[in-house]
């Protein structure tokens, strides 16, 4: 079992960097930020594929947070592309 | 018995997950805009790591570490989808048009 | 009032992560529940917004399952088309009138869109829904209102 965990694992972290690929390509600026989301989720079933084969729950948690950072990057940058500025449209005065 | 159904289960469910992540990174680098693109790895991604993350549940057991996993679970099929819209409206209104088949061989 | 249930929701998920460390812990992660809940309340509620009732969370869950049916498909679409020797697709924008009201029902109508199969929502302003198609085909079940249907039965309460 541990095999087959391994080789997901390296298949995943091939996919993250061919992912790279297009963020370094673009040409636009939200398919790069659309490329680094990928990676994103890409990178958190690493970390828990990581926790289950070296048995030690902290990736777990390192998985979690980073999941919820990920989301947070993203939402927020999307934001700042779409109107220019973090508070978003309806904080203007 | 049991244990080996569980770990053919398992396994089944890894590999499926492996090959929608490799139909969203083959999506991403080879469809021809950003729109495109945004389909093919919403939908494949979140794919892919539930089924993933639904194997490694299976093989970790009722312990600790499977309730983490059914959060990270719930938290990638929820996010995954939110991101995907944030980008296209984020995306749509910085005017980004989407690549359309007659505007293929127009210059830009 | 409101703070209270996120409040007990964001100290049930502090007891999952940590199980049970001690008192400390639990005392802690109380004072945190209490602290995120009434911030986010504070920072994020709209005075408009309600409590959802029994029929509506469960019209929830029976939408969070029915979206298994439909992404499973979609994923498996977008499987055999980036595989194909030459991606042949022909993209469309189209705009929709929702005749839902609810702004709950709203996004939970964006959402499936962009689980369904060669469409992906883009833009969603009050009742209009601006939608990537990857073929014009794929627009069909979006034109035809099948999942507003579903969903104005299962978040308003019509038939």
């Amino acid at each position: 079992m541990s095999a087959l965990l391994w080789a997901a694992l390296l298949f995943l972290l091939a996919n993250a960097f061919a992912c790279l690929g297009r963020a370094i390509l673009g040409p636009t600026l939200p398919d790069r930020i659309l490329a680094a989301n990928v990676i994103g989720t890409k990178t958190v079933v690493i970390l828990v594929l990581l926790g289950v084969v070296l048995n030690q729950v902290i990736w777990l948690d390192v998985a979690l947070v980073y999941g919820l950072l990920s989301l947070t990057v993203s939402l927020v940058v999307g934001r700042l592309m779409e109107t220019g500025r973090l508070p978003g449209p309806e904080a203007e005065p | 018995m049991s244990e080996v159904v569980l770990i053919v289960a398992a396994s089944a469910l890894i590999a499926a997950g492996c090959l929608f992540f490799l139909a969203g990174t083959v999506g991403l680098l080879r469809l021809p805009d950003f729109y495109c693109r945004l389909h093919a790895t919403t939908k494949c991604d979140a794919v892919g790591a539930v089924l993933i993350l639904s194997g490694v549940a299976l093989v970790a057991g009722i312990e600790a570490q499977t309730i983490r996993i059914l959060a990270l679970i719930a938290l990638i099929a929820i996010s995954s989808p939110t991101a995907g819209h944030a980008l296209a409206r984020a995306g749509w209104h910085a005017g980004h048009r989407p690549w359309t088949r007659e505007a293929e061989h127009e210059p830009e | 009032m409101r703070p209270i249930s996120l409040i007990v929701g964001l100290f049930g998920f502090w007891l999952v992560l940590t199980a049970g460390l001690g008192g400390w812990s639990v005392m802690i992660g109380l004072v945190l529940a209490s602290l995120i809940g009434m911030a986010a309340v504070h920072l994020l509620a709209r005075p408009e917004d309600r409590a959802l009732s029994a029929g509506e969370l469960f019209g929830l869950a029976a939408y969070g399952i029915g979206m298994v049916g439909l992404i499973l498909p979609a994923a498996w679409q977008v499987l055999r088309l980036v595989m194909q020797g030459r991606i042949d697709i022909d993209p469309v924008v189209i705009e929709h009138q929702t005749r839902l009201r609810r702004p709950l029902a709203r996004v939970a109508l964006a959402n499936s869109i962009t689980l369904t199969p060669g469409t992906h929502c883009v833009d969603l302003d009050e009742d209009r829904l601006t939608i990537h198609c990857l073929e014009t085909r794929f627009a069909q079940p979006i034109v035809d209102g099948v999942l507003e249907q579903r969903l104005a039965r299962l978040l308003e309460g019509q038939s």
